[in-house]
């Protein structure tokens, strides 16, 4: 199969990350050989990689490199699923702030310098955000300024500033900017008491209508100090250590305390649900995973699981708990990730990085056949996309839940029952096998994609 | 007529448009936040003199 370069990878002449026969790897060109030596040779790659900061990378032959003109080649540890800013919670997105800011501190002291700050340097790893662009790092010159500060504090300093003072949801400003959140866009937004914050001050405030400066000859005199580069760098990591969010009131904040499960129900779904993951392996992608019970229940049964939920408080918890083999991310089914950036292909869709092995759909059908008013055979057709396999809850009407969703609307669901639902999946799915859960009217069914 | 002594000063083009306002407003804040900065530095020295005791 030809290698293929990856869809984002096509900015930096420095190098681009490919994928050849099923394996991810990274060639680095001949612009990128001295700085590529520093790195390596002057220690900084290694002390990040041992301290869990920078991906792992195992050198490989050059006659792998698909493209003239490489200098190394190398294969890095893959990620087990790309996720985007704009799917990360508060939590994550600070975190990943922090890291990148983080970086930028250990290499000044090494002389290298990271000559970007976007947040898709970051993925997550094992629960904890881990910087993947290697090629990132060039040689410090004395009295440069960062180049990198702007697209640092639209990348990250802006939508955390503008989720811990506004509202959590502004955190979706990222997918509609994806290269940070415009200055003076944030600073318009932000509540003039952050102005009493020097951080949010100098690093938003100003520097929004700084922005709007157009380009003079005097920018090339523009020096600053190495250690004037170090405060800049404390300066914003004391920013953004100041920028907090606490997960509650939200609407689906306290579902689990307020859900109609009796203990006996609860117990036996995940019996059930346990008993339906067996005998399959490899990637679950729990859908409405709210805080993740679920979620560590495939993941216990060594699932590589993604916990997706549209609920920040929900994803915000689950990424605190910091459950082994989980990794939650935010997700609304009813509108998913769209493929965006250039050519509308640079960041993946949603569906476009699965399908996973299976997937979880445990209370949620009802959101989207009832809530969302999209017919069962859509779902199904949506699901069919997502995962090989499917373990799905049907909830019927005369579950609470449903009702609820009724009350105050015409019931224009006619064929919304268990025959209904059957009906709808068969087409997409062979239905495996079928469960009530005990002391609910709810049915539990496993599933298996109908081949093409 | 080309000018060698501009091409001789100039920096290599950066990988990235750090924008006009920001590397001016870097150097605007160089130095306030240096001070800031040495002055966080010794307070923590002075603390860790104390704490030691």
């Amino acid at each position: 199969m030809t290698p293929y370069r990856l869809s984002a990878s096509f900015r930096d002449p420095s190098g681009f990350v490919f994928r050849r026969d099923g394996t991810l790897y990274r060639q680095v060109n001949e612009p990128y050989a001295a700085d590529l030596a520093v790195l390596m040779d002057g220690g900084l790659h290694d002390e990040l990689v041992a301290d869990g900061l920078l991906i792992a990378s195992e050198r490989v032959s050059l006659d792998l490199a698909p493209e003239p003109g490489a200098v190394a080649v190398f294969r890095p540890e893959p990620v087990p699923l790309v996720s985007y800013p704009y799917e990360w919670c508060f939590g994550q997105l600070k975190d990943a702030a922090l890291l990148t800011l983080e970086i930028a501190r250990r290499a000044l002291a090494r002389g290298l310098v990271l000559k970007d700050a976007s947040a898709y340097n970051v993925q997550f790893l094992r629960g904890r955000p881990v910087f993947i662009d290697s090629l990132s790092f060039e040689a410090y010159r004395e009295g440069e300024p960062w180049v990198a500060y702007r697209q640092f504090c639209g990348h990250f300093l802006a939508p955390l500033a503008l989720m811990a003072h506004v509202d959590v949801r502004l955190g979706l400003l990222l997918r509609e900017h994806i290269d940070g959140v415009p200055l003076d866009l944030a600073a318009r937004l932000l509540p003039g008491s952050t102005r009493l914050r020097p951080g949010l001050l100098m690093h938003l405030h100003i520097h929004g209508k700084a922005t709007r400066q157009a380009a003079t000859e005097s920018v090339r005199q523009a020096r600053i100090s190495k250690t004037a580069l170090l405060a800049l760098l404390d300066s914003l990591r004391g920013a953004v250590e100041g920028l907090r969010w606490e997960p509650t009131g939200t609407q689906w904040a306290d579902y689990y305390e307020a859900t109609n499960y009796s203990e006996a129900a609860m117990a036996d779904k995940k019996r059930l649900v346990g008993e339906y993951l067996r005998g399959v392996g490899g990637t679950c992608w729990d859908l409405g995973a709210n805080t993740g019970e679920f979620s560590r229940l495939a993941a216990a049964q060594g699932f590589e699981t993604i916990a997706w939920d549209m609920d920040p408080a929900a994803v915000e918890r689950a990424y605190r708990s910091r459950a082994p083999g989980v990794l939650p991310l935010l997700q609304d089914f009813t509108n998913p990730s769209p493929g965006l950036g250039w050519a509308g292909v640079e960041r993946d869709s949603l569906a476009a990085r699965g399908p996973a092995d299976v997937v979880l759909a445990l209370a949620l059908v009802h959101h989207l056949a009832i809530g969302a008013n999209v017919p069962l055979p859509k779902v199904a057709d949506y699901f069919a996309q997502l995962g090989q396999r499917a373990i799905v809850e049907f909830v019927p009407k005369e579950d609470s839940q449903v009702r609820r969703l009724l009350a105050s609307r015409r019931d224009v669901f006619p064929t919304y029952d268990r025959a209904g639902f059957e009906a709808a999946f068969s087409p997409w799915f062979e239905i495996e096998a079928s469960a009530p859960v005990a002391d609910t009217a709810r049915t539990l069914y496993r599933l298996t994609r109908r081949a093409a | 007529m080309v000018d060698l002594t501009l091409i001789a000063q100039h920096t290599p083009l950066a990988y990235l448009d750090g924008g006009t306002g920001s590397m001016l407003l870097q150097a605007g804040l160089a130095g306030l936040l240096t001070v800031g900065y040495f002055m966080k530095s010794q307070w923590a020295a002075v603390k860790s003199i104390f704490s030691r005791k």
